[in-house]
């Protein structure tokens, strides 16, 4: 009797949280069968969110904050052909990032990454969002590993490695590297 | 190692081995814990007994002192499993007193009579046990996983302890650290009980802080005070002496006890921080029906919502519709409770005007008042809907556990305890204005490289340990020779972005005109969040408030603004609330934590398989050098976590350094 009584309210209870779920704001949800957006429009819907989100850090010439924020202009992870690990870091954050997940659609992150592969001096092919939806299928469950390792990742002046002083860095010191 | 003799099946005496884990405590006597099964519940083993006889306590003994000195140990038999497995009950556990003092329970007790442990318990302690020391507080979670909440709370009750004992003092060390040297690399909430505990137990400690105070993200905004977020620019905060309001940890929960044992420790008075007012105001739109854009008092909202709810859910009792196999004297008790819950008249069981949820017009001495109507329900909806997807975590029947009023904070600003208290305390072994680049490590010590505050030169330093309360985040900008598995684990971690503002007003106008005293309002303007008011100094002339809290695409769209941008934001948003905010500003101080220097994030935010990955990397040492933070513990983003954290490490260093 009591138990039927609990049951009931705990079905209350779920129904309940289950809306409230429903109801938490996402800035987008667009998960229905639209049609794809073209370059274009993942361009323009890029730039929207990359101008009111990323820029907080990242800055609107895509340069970061030396030693701070990573530079997504000539980066070295944006730049990557395989945008696997971009994609990765913008879903589930890395090295200090937020995670992007759950915020934003595999469409609009999409978007957001094609228009910083494609924005200043950048030039790497757009993402469609099932890429994003691979990513995210093959790597949620292991949060720790990344999909390309750091030493994978080019040399050059943009790479996530890089310290605040990079002369006193050495293999020694640069873990991963 | 300790051999002793325990009963098993038919009281036989058997010889087994025990575990012990706790390798700097003194040894119990091995006779002690000579026993048989049918002895284990014998009062001359109870506990308290066992401690007053050995140590000159008070009579009776605080409970705080019992909790602080017990420690589980376990018993590795295949004997009790196989008592276990026929289901009878047994010995498991011995609770060892540090002082020699052994005393027997019997774990069928703890696990309530009929019960009995699992083998599968058994098993999975002693694994976790390897390594490590077996708290009570380890023990119980075990057991609550393997048998869930029923089998912790039998277990709190055989220990005759309260569900909410939680980690409330350090641990209780023994020897001295004899001058080791060990570098606290960041005086936040982590660093400064690390470095409190070691000075404490000998040890030559030196406090390395970039900034130019103690607290890390405690930090309370004064007039004077100075800040420099990346891409910002600086911002100084100009609100006259007495105002004060606080940008980071701003609260403190009714059971985060280590954060209350170094207020006691330092003599930290401490005062109520509210959260809850029900005078407070409730505000909201792009809602439907004619109460969108509009705001009510807190009173208004929780009587009307739990009236209408309490007249609908007694209706259908009275009527039977409920389609439960209710008895007659359950139906009678929850009418009558929803009743008086949801203030309904009896007669009809209808919700209508009461004095619970205020007045249009208060009695007085001429009049007697007028009560105020309900709002009806179907305009009050939309409405209450909103308000609790914004902020159920204070506004649900029951408030979130962290957020249950009474909430309490030191008297004058957080940092009462950090840039007062242990900033005191520490004198000349913390060092303000030393940003550390690099950390490198060998065999035999670790190498320091900081910029200097008082030179602006680089310097270095050198330490045989270093405990590291560098925020994860932050961490990745030092140049630090971790291993593989350490430096992979903190890349690991993403951080939140949050941003709060401290607005500075002319008058108190939330007190004059509206009678706020203290506690919160509630928007669903997810850009401008809650308003907080202070919860002291009440109706002198003006205050600082929280006028915006916001977390992340909102922090990340609100940071990128320039400061005076995301003032006048803050205050067009407020202003929906508070009409008198433009007129009253002085001006505004926001903190974006995730733009801070040194910072460069609100908290961690774990997945629970990322924490489960992370977690057991970041706690252990990485060669000589151990992190320390919230970022170790369960306890996430509060000071509490940090303060666990640090207990944890200092007790590993030194049972390390002790062991030679």
């Amino acid at each position: 009797m009591t138990r039927s009584v609990t049951a009931r309210l705990a079905a209350l209870v779920s129904i309940v949280a289950i809306t409230l779920a429903a109801a938490i704001p996402i800035l987008s949800n667009a998960h229905d069968a639209t049609p794809a957006m073209t370059v274009d429009e993942q361009i323009e819907r890029g730039a929207q969110i990359y101008y009111s989100v990323c820029v907080a850090c990242h800055q609107a010439d895509g340069n970061g904050v030396a030693g701070i924020y990573l530079p997504l202009n000539n980066g070295a992870i944006p730049n990557l052909e395989d945008p696997t690990l971009f994609i990765y870091t913008v879903l589930y954050g890395r090295g200090g990032m937020p995670r992007f997940n759950g915020t934003y659609s595999d469409e609009d992150i999409a978007a957001i990454i094609t228009f910083v592969r494609q924005e200043w001096d950048n030039n790497a092919s757009p993402v469609t969002a099932e890429q994003v939806k691979a990513v995210r299928d093959n790597y949620s469950a292991t949060p720790i590993v990344s999909p390309t390792p750091d030493a994978q990742i080019p040399e050059g002046k943009n790479h996530p490695e890089e310290r605040q002083d990079p002369s006193e860095a050495s293999p020694e010191s640069t873990p991963g590297a | 190692m300790i051999v002793a003799g325990i009963g098993a099946v038919g009281c036989a005496i058997g010889i087994m081995e025990i575990w012990c884990l706790e390798k700097n405590l003194p040894r119990a006597q091995p006779q002690e814990l000579r026993t048989d099964h049918s002895t284990t519940i014998d009062t001359k083993y109870q506990y308290t007994d066992d401690v007053s006889a050995e140590r000159d306590y008070p009579d009776p003994v605080p409970q705080r002192v019992l909790r602080a000195k017990k420690y589980l140990y376990i018993i590795s038999i295949p004997e009790i499993l196989t008592i276990f497995d026929s289901g009878r009950e047994s010995i498991d556990i011995l609770h060892l007193i540090p002082d020699t003092v052994v005393t027997v329970q019997n774990v069928a007790l703890a696990f309530g009579r009929g019960a009995h442990m699992t083998a599968n318990v058994s098993q999975s302690v002693h694994k976790l046990a390897k390594g490590a020391p077996m708290t009570r507080r380890r023990f119980l979670h075990l057991t609550g996983a393997t048998l869930g909440s029923a089998g912790v709370l039998n277990m709190l009750n055989a220990w005759g302890q309260n569900a909410m004992d939680g980690l409330t003092e350090p641990p209780k060390l023994d020897g001295n650290g004899n001058g080791t040297k060990v570098v606290i690399i960041g005086a936040g909430p982590g660093g400064c009980p690390a470095a409190y505990e070691l000075i404490k137990l000998g040890y030559d400690v030196t406090i390395l802080e970039a900034r130019d105070r103690v607290g890390g993200h405690v930090w309370t905004i004064r007039g004077g005070t100075h800040g420099e977020e990346y891409g910002k620019g600086e911002q100084v905060c100009d609100w006259p002496e007495g105002f004060w309001w606080d940008a980071g940890p701003s609260r403190v929960p009714f059971y985060h006890n280590g954060f209350f044992h170094y207020c006691r420790e330092l003599n930290v008075p401490l005062i109520d921080h509210k959260n809850l007012n029900l005078n407070g105001w409730v505000y909201a739109e792009n809602i439907d029906g004619p109460m969108n854009a509009t705001k009510i008092r807190l009173h208004e909202l929780q009587a009307d919502m739990a009236g209408y709810t309490s007249q609908y859910l007694a209706q259908a009792l009275d009527q039977a519709a409920l389609d439960e196999p209710l008895t007659a004297e359950d139906i009678e008790h929850w009418k009558s409770y929803l009743i008086n819950w949801g203030i309904l008249d009896a007669r009809d069981l209808t919700y209508g005007p009461s004095d619970h949820r205020g007045f249009a017009v208060l009695p007085d001495v001429y009049s007697p008042g007028t009560i105020n109507d309900p709002y009806p329900l179907s305009d009050l909806l939309p409405f209450a809907d909103t308000t609790l997807q914004a902020a159920g975590g204070y506004l649900a029947a029951t408030a979130t556990f962290d957020w249950q009023t009474t909430m309490v904070k030191p008297k004058g600003g957080m940092d009462q305890l950090y840039d007062v208290g242990f900033r005191e305390f520490f004198g000349d072994k913390v060092k303000l204005n030393c940003p550390v680049t690099k950390i490198k490590q060998d065999d035999d010590k670790v190498t320091i490289t900081y910029t200097d505050g008082a030179t602006g030169e680089d310097a270095t330093m050198e330490a045989d340990y270093v405990m590291c309360n560098i925020p994860l985040s932050a961490l990745l900008k030092v140049s630090v020779n971790f291993g593989d598995a350490m430096s992979t684990a903190i890349r690991s971690v993403p951080y939140a972005m949050a941003l709060r503002m401290g607005i500075g007003f002319k008058r108190r106008f939330w007190e004059e005109d509206d009678w706020i005293y203290g506690g919160q309002s509630f928007t669903n303007i997810s850009q401008l969040g809650i308003l907080g008011y202070p919860d002291d100094n009440y109706l002198t002339q003006g205050g600082a408030m929280l006028g915006m809290y916001n977390f992340g695409t909102d922090a990340a769209y609100v940071s990128s603004l320039p400061y005076e941008d995301r003032a006048k934001l803050a205050v067009r948003l407020g202003s929906k609330v508070h009409p008198q905010m433009e007129e009253e500003f002085i001006s505004a101080f926001s903190v974006a934590w995730h733009l801070e220097p040194y910072s460069l994030g609100a908290w961690p935010s774990f997945t629970a398989e990322s924490r489960a990955q992370v977690m057991p990397i970041l706690q252990e040492p990485d060669g000589r050098i151990y992190l320390v933070g919230e970022h170790l513990s369960n306890v996430n983003a509060w000071m509490e976590g940090a303060v666990q954290a640090a207990w944890m490490q200092v007790e590993k260093l030194h049972t390390r350094v002790m062991q030679g």
